[in-house]
């Protein structure tokens, strides 16, 4: 129930409430953003800003022109196929591709919010569910919430892949998990916490179920991506190749070398560091310090296993520059900390999101290379 | 600074790591003893803080007799005890090579598997295995001390246990600790009376190291009540209740020790 509503927690009614909330929150965050750079006195094109601003540019150019066989253009392989081709899909109604991206950010949103509160009361009380929720709205790169990107697309089927698993909903949780592999690289690594729940439930109850076998799914469309680059570009990891070169200069490498990277980056490009580089580094350590309080604090495990190889392999790479919005969409980090019974510290860490969101939003929409 | 900052952060993560696994094995009801999950987070914690003191200590030992290196140079670290030439072995290793080389295969293999996926870091799988097996070693030991002696006197003898002379070794990347840990939990498995866990306890620690085959000779020492007699010495109290005997044993012990990573590391 939520006091005053007199809503039962089991209604469409307050799930389509949390959507129109987290709907709501990106709207107020941007206008929240404007209205603190019109104080200082700074114009910004709304619109342009949003479709320039970091990926959104390739997604939206992906969505206009599909992927490229060769030319300057055979690197957008480099993004996944997901949330392009649903703005490619859903411009047929907008008939913008800047305006579908958003509408698809917001509404993702939206329901990432819903099935979180959702997730959040199956094991909490309303009090905590909604400390989650108002920890993901003020989230301090929330900002990549509400422009062009996947983050949105992918916190909404992290969630929900991980909401049925709970459920005992094998084949939702399969299908979300798939689709959420064609969003981004770390989609696929949603069959451990399904597989985790999948052994448990099998053990439970004494017998294998075969339809926990729908969770091998997972993975399914990070293989589907791979055959994209296979078929366009004849090499299985196109992308990969493309990664290493211009302009990111990105491979694979071990948690401690992108650690080292990042800190000696930070150090050379001090202008950067502070938006960018010391964030990631501390993300890092808060992210791997809350899945210590989350086994302190009894969080299902399950969760606790996805933020640990989400965090893990996020970190596998060489020149990190996106570390922070990465950890941002990673939905148990809200869980884990909604789960924390002290009232200063949850001050704090209100105080803490909310201050560094609006400050780090100020300075996104003026064009600072916040990635 | 920037080094340090990467080793603690994946030292962090894989200790996370090893932390859900071992909850994972808890939750699908594979360790039976409802108590043990908690001992053993805390026998591990005690573990993981003695290793972590022991490469702290080595590494500003290194530092002040051989000049400045990476507290996270495992290899360089433990250089004095071969650890270069295991490592080699770990990353060269191939089928062909399997019993041929100077480790028996179990190890070599495993490091190098592991290194397939953590991007070559055949040293840090080795210190991270040496640790987890530590980890292993100490519960193991801990658990079989505490139902015959009782809490208090198991955690003094675990005291003086890693305390013993080499017990560093314990936490360098070589496989002294995966033998140790599969040697006590042969040992375990006798205690149990499980004779299929035991075989293949030992087997693995023979092929895991040469001095794995001691785990055999637990058989014949475990029936002439050779372990019996020990653990009745240590239940007596005469050791365990001298106050005054342990602090003096444990100072010698950890002077020893330091006597000891210094003459190896100088070379002497």
């Amino acid at each position: 129930m939520i006091k005053g509503l007199k809503i039962k927690d089991n209604s469409l009614k307050i799930f389509w409430i949390i959507f129109a909330a987290g709907v709501l929150s990106r709207i107020v965050l941007l206008l929240a953003g404007l209205a603190v750079l019109k104080i200082f006195g700074t114009d910004v094109n709304l619109m342009d800003s949003l479709a320039d601003m970091g990926d959104a540019v390739h997604y939206i150019y992906i969505a206009e022109n599909g992927y490229a066989a060769t030319g300057d253009a055979a690197n957008k392989i480099v993004f996944f196929p997901l949330m392009p081709y649903m703005m490619k899909f859903l411009n047929i109604i907008f008939r913008n591709y800047t305006l579908t991206g958003l509408v698809i950010s917001y509404a993702c949103f939206g329901f990432a919010a819903a099935y979180l509160y959702k997730l959040m009361r199956l094991d909490y009380s309303e009090g905590k569910a909604m400390d989650a929720l108002m920890l993901l709205f003020i989230a301090p790169y929330g900002m990549f919430f509400i422009s062009v990107h996947t983050e949105s697309l992918f916190l909404m089927l992290s969630v929900m892949t991980l909401y049925y698993a709970r459920k005992e909903n094998w084949i939702a949780a399969g299908i979300a998990g798939f689709f959420a592999s064609l969003t981004k690289s770390q989609g696929m690594l949603l069959v451990v916490p399904a597989v985790y729940e999948a052994i448990i439930c099998c053990v439970r109850d004494k017998k294998f179920k075969k339809k926990t076998l729908f969770t091998l799914i997972i993975p399914v469309g990070f293989l589907i991506y791979l055959c994209i680059n296979k078929a366009l570009q004849g090499d299985w990891f196109a992308f990969v190749q493309h990664q290493s070169v211009a302009p990111w200069y990105n491979s694979a490498t071990w948690v401690s070398d992108s650690l080292s990277t990042s800190y000696s980056t930070g150090v050379e490009y001090f202008g950067l560091s502070m938006i960018i580089y010391w964030p990631q580094i501390a993300l890092f350590f808060a992210a791997v310090a809350l899945v210590f309080v989350g086994l302190y604090k009894k969080v299902r495990t399950s969760y606790l296993a996805f933020m640990g190889v989400y965090v893990l392999v996020t970190y596998f790479q060489s020149w990190m520059l996106s570390g922070a919005r990465y950890i941002t969409s990673c939905a148990v980090m809200y869980i884990v900390m909604a789960s924390i019974d002290s009232k200063p510290v949850k001050y704090i860490m209100y105080i803490i999101s909310g201050g560094l969101c609006l400050c780090w939003l100020t300075m996104w929409l003026q064009g600072y290379a916040i990635m | 600074m920037g080094n340090f900052i990467g080793g603690i952060g994946a030292a962090f993560i894989m200790a996370a790591a090893a932390a859900i696994i071992a909850k994972f094995f808890a939750e699908i009801n594979v360790i039976k003893d409802k108590d043990a999950p908690k001992r053993s987070a805390k026998v591990s914690l005690a573990a993981v803080a003695v290793g972590g003191a022991y490469l702290f200590v080595i590494a500003l030992m290194f530092n002040a007799l051989k000049g400045s290196t990476n507290f996270f140079d495992f290899e360089t670290l433990f250089d004095f005890f071969g650890t270069g030439s295991v490592i080699e072995a770990c990353s060269d290793f191939h089928i062909g090579s399997a019993f041929g080389g100077i480790m028996m295969p179990l190890y070599p293999a495993l490091v190098h598997a592991a290194g397939l996926i953590v991007f070559e870091k055949y040293t840090l799988i080795a210190e991270f295995v040496s640790f987890v097996s530590a980890c292993v070693s100490a519960c193991l030991l801990y658990s079989m001390l505490e139902k015959r002696i009782g809490a208090e006197k198991s955690a003094d003898v675990m005291l003086i246990a890693a305390c013993l002379p080499c017990a560093f070794m314990l936490f360098a990347p070589t496989c002294v600790s995966p033998a140790l840990a599969l040697i006590l939990c042969a040992l375990y498995a006798l205690s149990k009376g499980s004779a299929r866990a035991f075989i293949i306890s030992a087997a693995a620690a023979c092929l895991v190291s040469k001095v794995g085959i001691a785990a055999f000779l637990l058989y014949p020492l475990y029936k002439r009540g050779v372990c019996g007699a020990v653990v009745g010495f240590l239940k007596s109290g005469a050791f365990t209740d001298n106050e005054t005997l342990k602090k003096i044993i444990l100072t010698l012990l950890v002077m020893i020790n330091g006597v000891i990573i210094c003459c190896l590391i100088r070379g002497i």
